[in-house]
């Protein structure tokens, strides 16, 4: 046996080559037996309670006379009549009670002696045709029906699905379950084969075993399920719960061929109702251990859904028709077909394959069974309540089917998917508003974040440092990658809608399709304010040279000192003017000061006139408009012009005092001090005011007397709360 | 002080410091070329003591042509006079090897006061010039030549030491020449060396800034030197 392997020698190549040797030695088995058994070229099916024939083979010795359709009688062997009914056909398994599986092995004796017999055998129809004809005493492989080269294909895809997670993740609880579930079932369904592919009979002996291995290999396979439904993503089940069920299911193997004690109703199927229902008590334990990880629930999703939906649907469907007497609505291969997809479901909720797409896959078999059934059920309504004829029947309910299908899957839609209900073209408004009020290139990010937020609602997110091209999706859908809008960084999200879903790829695209808007969006920004910037540049540099270069001729020819004088601060204007519109960095109140510091030390020092500076308060977190810049700059100039024009003075003070968000500049002079109602107009006292009120201060003149006389100007200038230190 | 330079494209202006430069040192030739073209054929023949350029000129940008004056006579004075005193333009000036830069909207007093200043080795520096400065020194892009053991000795010459980089804050605050003397404890003087000294490693980082862009293009083969 393969799982028997915890040697890291069971490479994947090994393990195949494996799996192919195990299929080839059990096909050889079932070939051997099933190519044994007599031929005849008619294929049986059951009608009612009868058996008709549904195939007759060209080189059949009943080609010539017996016709499909025809419902058989009996056949006639030595003067005796053996009867040709419904329990010929049906599987040991499926019939109810012991008594019957007797009466199926009695017919199946009768009917062996009489196929070994080598005499001619008699067919008799329900309309009394007679039909004549010797078996040949073997089959051959070409004669084998098409269902038995189905089945092979089903069984082996079943098998090699376990196998191959198995080779990705050899020796885990989960795969070795899966692993001897596909295992048990191929052996039991290859026992299946041999039976649902015979024509009129299997030897009893024959028919005794094989129900025995098919039982055996049917509970095995569920045990194999149920441990990973205990263990698998979470251990779910009590410590007990697995050695007693596999107790229950060995003693169920035991007791159906051995015939200890006859189980009511049916005596195989009714004892594995309680297991399936406690399948489905040990999922919705899962469920609820697996909220709020949304990467365990897709897997949950998979996993047991995938099992317990075929197998609700097998019980429902076929079990319990079964059971009630009745024939049932779905075939025996249609059920070992539904069967084998548990295998596919299986394998992709261990391997964790796509599982960011799981959930809609699962909307979209919703939607696409709810279509199905939706016909099905109008087409039951209408034969049944209205007892019309079963082709309008079926016309009328696809009819039907068609009006409710689209508000069907609108309900669905929303009941499954209420988070998304906004798709990405009812967003995209408000998403482009948001976008297009951004201004500088950090509010775009700001925004860009905020809406991906409001959209994904993650449980956490992060920046990560790396860069990457597009959107991503990492660890199955758990987490989104989305790029930063500079393109320099990622946004990690983890957790969609508060970890109650995965990422999928719908939410890659679109996410990506939002990207691109914000990006053009933020680039036509970035271009408009570097247009501006560029004119404004372009703009100061044409005023410094002709404006700029006109001045500074006009300060080198004109003779008179007042003409100079202002030629001179005209161009100082223009030069500051020119320089605070080409800054792009903040203007602050502390560098400000240093620069006025430093020129007021060189006039001073070039009027002879000593100066004392004092500076105090909270200065350093303050920043200045380009206007105040201008104004302040401006009012020192003509203040210190007054105070070293007017007054000659000895020595010039300045203090700099920020206080509940004004800055006070007093400047002070000694000299020839005098009081400023005395003061003359034309001394600049009426510029200096509207400069104060431009900028929403006050100003002050003052003759003071202590310690000295000296004239004082107050100015208070409002500023603007400091910027919140990030 | 034999030959002075001034480029200047305004007529009125090149008089003016003509006038202004021949009052000041008397005896003194002086040559007014008025585009980049007639400043680079001029210092091809004449070697000069000091040269005043202009930024904005008719066929260019006098910043450009600092590199060409240096070269052809490289003890010159080489002196930035513009109206336009944006840290851009100057810090730019003094990379390219600048000596000092005049405003020439001054007074013909504090004009010929601040050129004495830079001819005898007492530059000007403005707080926010200063700023940019200690801006430029701080950011490591600056001083790529100390990435490699083998240039330590230029990265001597291309960061700041601690003393120029106090000088420099105070400067940055406003503080006068003497009043950063004073908190210092140090000379006049000594103050304006460290100036002095800043200026030269602007222009030195610069050029090392260059060569290691030469090599990182392959330009200039590291093998050979």
């Amino acid at each position: 046996m393969l799982e028997t392997g915890h040697d890291k020698s069971f490479i994947p190549a090994n393990v195949f080559l494996l799996a192919v040797l195990f299929v080839m030695m059990i096909e050889a088995v079932v070939l051997g037996i099933r190519l044994q058994q007599p031929w005849v070229g008619v294929r049986l099916e059951i009608q009612g309670e009868f058996v008709a024939v549904t195939a007759v083979d060209t080189d059949s010795p009943l080609a010539a006379t017996l016709a499909v359709g025809e419902v058989l009688s009996h056949l006639e062997f030595r003067g005796e009549n053996i009867l040709l009914s419904k329990p010929l056909l049906v599987l040991p398994l499926t019939l109810r009670t012991y008594a019957d599986i007797d009466a199926l092995l009695a017919t199946q004796g009768q009917l062996q002696q009489a196929f070994l017999s080598g005499e001619p055998l008699t067919l008799v129809t329900q309309r009394g045709q007679r039909h004549v004809f010797t078996p040949s005493p073997h089959t051959h492989i070409q004669d084998l029906p098409g269902v038995f080269w189905w089945m092979l294909l089903a069984n082996v895809v079943g098998l090699m699905l376990g196998v191959i997670v198995w080779a990705y993740k050899p020796n885990t609880l989960e795969a070795n379950s899966l692993l001897m579930a596909s295992i048990s079932y191929f052996v039991a369904e290859s026992v299946f084969r041999i039976a649902i592919s015979k024509e009129f009979y299997l030897p009893p002996e024959l028919t005794v075993t094989m129900a025995g291995i098919e039982a055996a290999g049917f509970n095995l396979f569920m045990l194999s399920l149920f441990s990973i439904l205990c263990y698998y993503p979470h251990r779910v089940a009590p410590r007990w719960a697995l050695p007693f069920l596999a107790a229950m299911l060995l003693l169920h193997s035991v007791n159906y061929p051995m015939r200890w004690w006859e189980v009511p109703i049916h005596s195989f199927m009714l004892p594995i109702i309680p297991f399936v229902s406690y399948a489905t008590w040990l999922f919705y334990k899962q469920w609820q251990k697996a909220i709020g990880n949304p990467l365990s629930r897709a897997t949950l999703l998979t996993l047991q859904l995938s099992m317990l939906l075929p197998a609700w649907l097998i019980i429902l469907l076929h079990a319990v028709p079964v059971m009630l007497g009745g024939s049932a609505i779905i075939g025996d291969v249609a059920t070992r077909s539904i069967l084998v997809a548990i295998f596919a479901g299986w394998a992709v909720g261990i391997l964790r394959f796509r599982l960011f797409d799981i959930e809609y896959w699962w909307l979209k078999s919703l939607l696409w069974i709810a279509g199905g059934s939706l016909v099905v059920v109008l087409d039951l309504v209408l034969v049944g309540i209205f007892q019309t004829s079963a082709t309008y029947a079926l016309g009328g309910a696809v009819l039907i089917a068609g009006f409710l299908y689209f508000p069907l899957r609108q309900w669905l839609l929303e009941t499954l998917l209420p988070a998304e209900r906004q798709p990405l073209l009812a967003a995209l408004p408000a998403f482009s508003h948001a976008m297009a009020n951004a201004t500088s290139l950090a509010e775009f990010e700001r925004r860009w974040r905020e809406t991906l937020l409001q959209r994904l609602h993650p449980l956490h997110w992060e920046v990560s440092p790396a860069a990457i091209p597009h959107t991503m999706l990492s660890d199955n859908g758990m987490h989104l990658l989305i790029p930063t809008l500079d393109a320099n960084h990622a946004y990690q999200f983890s957790g969609k809608q508060r970890a109650s879903r995965l990422f999928n790829s719908a939410d890659v695209k679109n996410v990506d399709a939002l990207l691109t808007i914000a990006r053009m969006a933020s680039n036509a920004s970035e271009t408009r304010q570097q247009a501006i910037a560029e004119e404004r540049q372009r703009i100061m540099r044409d005023l410094h040279d002709s404006l700029g270069a006109k001045l500074l001729t006009l300060t080198h020819k004109l003779t008179d000192p007042d003409g100079k004088e202002t030629a001179k601060q005209a161009l100082m204007t223009l030069r500051d003017t020119i320089r605070l519109s080409m800054k792009t960095s903040p203007l602050k109140l502390e560098d400000h000061l240093a620069d006025w510091r430093a020129e007021i030390a060189d006039r001073a020092e070039a009027a002879g006139v000593q100066l004392r500076w004092q500076q105090s308060g909270d200065i350093a977190p303050h920043l200045l408009t380009s206007k105040q810049v201008l104004e302040i700059t401006q009012l020192l100039r003509e203040a210190i012009s007054n105070a070293l024009k007017h007054a000659a003075p000895h020595t010039v003070s300045l203090q700099f005092v920020v206080q509940q968000g004004q800055l006070h500049i007093l400047i002070g002079n000694d000299g020839k001090v005098s009081e400023p109602s005395e003061w003359k107009a034309g001394t600049g006292l009426t510029t200096l005011r509207s400069r104060t009120q431009q900028l929403g201060g006050g100003i002050q003149f003052q003759l003071r007397h202590t310690p000295r006389p000296h004239n004082r100007v107050q100015i208070r200038v409002p500023l603007q709360p400091p910027p919140q230190c990030p | 002080m034999n030959t002075a330079l001034i480029v200047e494209d305004i007529p009125e202006t090149g008089e003016w410091l003509q006038a202004l430069l021949e009052r000041a040192f008397t005896g003194v030739a002086v040559k007014v070329c008025p585009t980049c073209a007639a400043t680079r054929q001029f210092v091809k023949t004449n070697p000069v003591s000091v040269a005043l350029v202009d930024i904005n000129l008719p066929d260019g940008n006098g910043l450009d042509l600092i590199g060409c004056i240096r070269n052809a006579s490289p003890n010159a004075y080489i002196i930035t006079s513009t109206i336009f005193d944006d840290d851009e333009h100057i810090i730019t000036a003094l990379r390219n090897g600048a000596h000092g830069y005049l405003l020439k909207d001054s007074s013909e007093q504090v004009f010929i006061q601040k050129l004495r200043g830079i001819l005898t080795g007492d530059p000007p520096l403005s707080p926010s010039i200063a700023r940019r400065i200690l801006q430029c020194f701080s950011q490591p892009t600056n001083k790529p030549a100390t990435a490699t053991p083998s240039h330590a000795e230029t990265s001597d010459t291309t960061s700041l030491s601690q003393r120029e980089r106090d000088v420099l804050v105070l400067v940055a605050k406003g503080l006068s020449r003497k009043e950063v003397a004073e908190l210092l404890g140090l000379s006049g003087n000594t103050v304006a060396r460290y100036i002095r000294d800043v200026y030269q490693k602007l222009n030195i980082s610069s050029r090392a800034e260059a060569a290691v862009e030469a090599c990182r293009m392959g330009l200039v083969s590291t093998e050979a030197s």
